[in-house]
C-alpha cells in the first residue's frame, strides 16, 4: 500500500521526498568529496618541483595561444554577428559554461545517469546540455538543492537530434539495441536510404529539437547498415566521450534565462 | 545497547546505496554495478521482525531510487517481497549454516532485479535491457550471495554482542541454609 502511494505521488510531491532521500546522501558525499580532495592533493605534493615548474611553463605557452585564438574568435563572432543582422537572422542562442563535478553515478544497472554537484541553487534546470571538451554528455534530468542528475547519451531518456559533419545526413541518436554492456556505443537510426557516410565519419548535434546546441561532436561512426528492407539506413556510433572516466563536466546555461 | 543492530541495519543500507553510486571500478571492470540491498534483505528475513524488514527495504528501497534514475518507489516492493517470503519461510532454513546463506543471497540477487524491472516495464518505462543484461545479472547474483554470508556473519556477530549478559548462578542453596533456632 505504501508502495502504491509513493508511485502514485503527484510528481512534486514526489520530487520533494526524493529530494528527502537525497539529503539523507549529503554527509557522505561531502566525506568522500574530502578524501578524494586529501588525495589529489598528497598527490601533488609527490611531484617534484622541476616536473611542476615544466608544466607551469607549457601550460602559460598554452594560454597565450589560447587567448591569441580568443581574439582571432571574438573578432569572427563579432562580424559573424554584423552579418546575421544585415540577412535578417535570427539571433543565436548565447551559452555560459559552469564546471560541475561528477559525484555520483546510477546504482541501478538499467540506466545510464550520473549525479553532478550542481542544483538549483546554483541556476541549473531541467533538459540543459551537459559537455566537456570531448563532446557531448547529455542533459539535466533531474534538479535536486545541490545536486543534478544527468542522462547520458545511450540512456533511453536521452535521444539526440544528429547529423554526418562531411555529409549532412542527419538522423537521431538512440540507445544500442541489445548491447547493455558498452556505454560508448550508440545507434545513429532513422538515416535515409541513401545516406552517404563513411566509417569514422563524425557525428554532430543538429540543433534540431532546440534542446542541444548545433555541432557538438557526439562520436565517430563505426560501421552501417541498411534496415526496415531498405527503408533506412543505421549506423553503430562510437562517443567521443568515454563517460567511465568522467570526472568534470560542463553544464551549458542558456545566457537568456 | 539493544536495539543498535536495527539502527545499525539502516544505515548501512544507505551507505551500501551510496557506495553502490560513488564506487564505479566494478562497473569499469566487470560491466556491471553490484547491489548489496538483497542480502542485507537476507539477514533481515532470517533474524528480524516484519516491521523493520519494511522499514529497511523502504529506507533502502527509497535512497535507491532517490540515487537513480528509477521512479521513486520501484524497489521497495521487490526487496521487501525477498525479506517477507524469507521471514515466513525460516522456520525451514538452517539459517547458522553458511552456504544457506549464500543460496539465499544468490536467490535473492537474482529475483529483486527482475521484479524492479518487471514493476519498471508495468509502470511504462523503458530501461536499458538486452542480451548483455544477462552478464549483468550473473555478476550480480554471484557476487551478492558471496557477499551474503559475510554480511549476515557481520551483523549477527554486532547481535550478538548487544544482548544482556547471562546472570551468574547465585552461590545461595536453600539446602544448605543455617536456620537459626530460638
Amino acid at each position: 500500500m505504501v508502495v502504491g502511494l509513493i508511485v502514485t505521488l503527484p510528481s512534486r510531491a514526489g520530487q520533494r521526498l526524493e529530494e528527502a532521500f537525497g539529503v539523507l546522501f549529503t554527509p557522505f558525499f561531502e566525506v568522500a568529496a574530502a578524501a578524494e580532495n586529501l588525495q589529489q592533493e598528497a598527490k601533488e605534493r609527490l611531484v617534484p618541483r622541476s616536473v611542476l615548474e615544466g608544466r607551469l611553463h607549457s601550460l602559460r605557452q598554452k594560454n597565450q595561444r589560447l587567448q591569441l585564438r580568443a581574439q582571432r574568435l571574438e573578432t569572427l563572432q563579432r562580424e559573424n554577428a554584423q552579418l546575421r543582422k544585415m540577412l535578417g537572422f535570427k539571433k543565436r542562442t548565447e551559452w555560459r559554461l559552469k564546471p560541475a563535478r561528477v559525484v555520483g553515478r546510477d546504482p541501478a544497472n538499467w540506466w545510464r545517469s550520473l549525479r553532478i554537484n550542481l542544483g538549483r541553487e546554483d541556476g541549473i534546470k531541467t533538459n540543459l546540455p551537459v559537455r566537456t571538451v570531448d563532446g557531448l554528455v547529455g542533459r539535466i534530468s533531474e534538479v535536486g538543492v545541490s545536486q543534478s542528475q544527468v542522462v547520458l547519451l545511450g540512456d533511453p531518456k536521452c535521444r539526440v537530434a544528429g547529423l554526418v559533419k562531411s555529409t549532412r545526413e542527419s538522423g537521431v541518436v538512440t540507445p544500442r539495441a541489445n548491447v547493455v554492456i558498452d556505454p560508448l556505443e550508440v545507434d545513429f537510426k532513422f538515416l535515409p536510404s541513401n545516406a552517404k557516410m563513411e566509417i569514422g565519419d563524425r557525428v554532430v548535434t543538429s540543433g534540431q529539437g532546440g534542446l542541444f546546441p548545433k555541432g557538438l561532436p557526439i562520436g565517430e561512426v563505426i560501421d552501417t547498415q541498411s534496415v526496415d528492407y531498405g527503408l533506412y539506413t543505421e549506423a553503430r556510433v562510437k562517443l567521443t566521450v568515454n563517460f567511465n572516466r568522467l570526472q568534470t563536466v560542463w553544464v551549458m546555461l542558456d545566457e537568456r534565462s | 545497547m539493544r536495539g543498535v543492530n536495527n539502527i545499525l541495519l539502516i544505515i548501512t543500507a544507505i551507505a551500501i546505496v551510496f557506495l553502490e553510486s560513488w564506487i564505479t571500478i566494478f562497473r569499469r571492470l566487470l560491466g556491471a554495478q553490484i547491489e548489496l540491498l538483497p542480502t542485507l534483505m537476507v539477514f533481515a528475513g532470517l533474524r528480524k521482525g516484519l516491521i523493520l524488514i519494511g522499514l529497511l527495504a523502504l529506507v533502502g528501497g527509497l535512497a535507491l531510487d532517490s540515487l537513480s534514475a528509477n521512479p521513486l518507489g520501484v524497489s521497495v516492493l521487490p526487496l521487501f517481497l525477498v525479506g517477507f517470503l524469507i521471514h515466513r519461510y525460516r522456520a525451514y532454513i538452517l539459517k547458522e549454516e553458511r552456504y544457506a546463506q549464500l543460496l539465499l543471497g544468490v536467490a535473492a540477487c537474482g529475483v529483486t532485479p527482475i521484479m524492479t524491472l518487471l514493476v519498471l516495464l508495468s509502470l511504462g518505462q523503458q530501461p536499458l535491457i538486452g542480451w548483455g543484461s544477462l552478464l549483468q545479472w550473473l555478476i550480480m547474483v554471484v557476487a551478492g550471495g558471496m557477499a551474503t554470508p559475510f554480511i549476515c556473519g557481520l551483523f549477527e556477530r554486532v547481535q550478538r554482542s548487544e544482548k544482556e549478559p547471562v546472570a551468574a548462578e547465585p552461590s545461595f542453596r536453600e539446602d544448605r541454609e543455617i536456620v537459626r533456632g530460638r
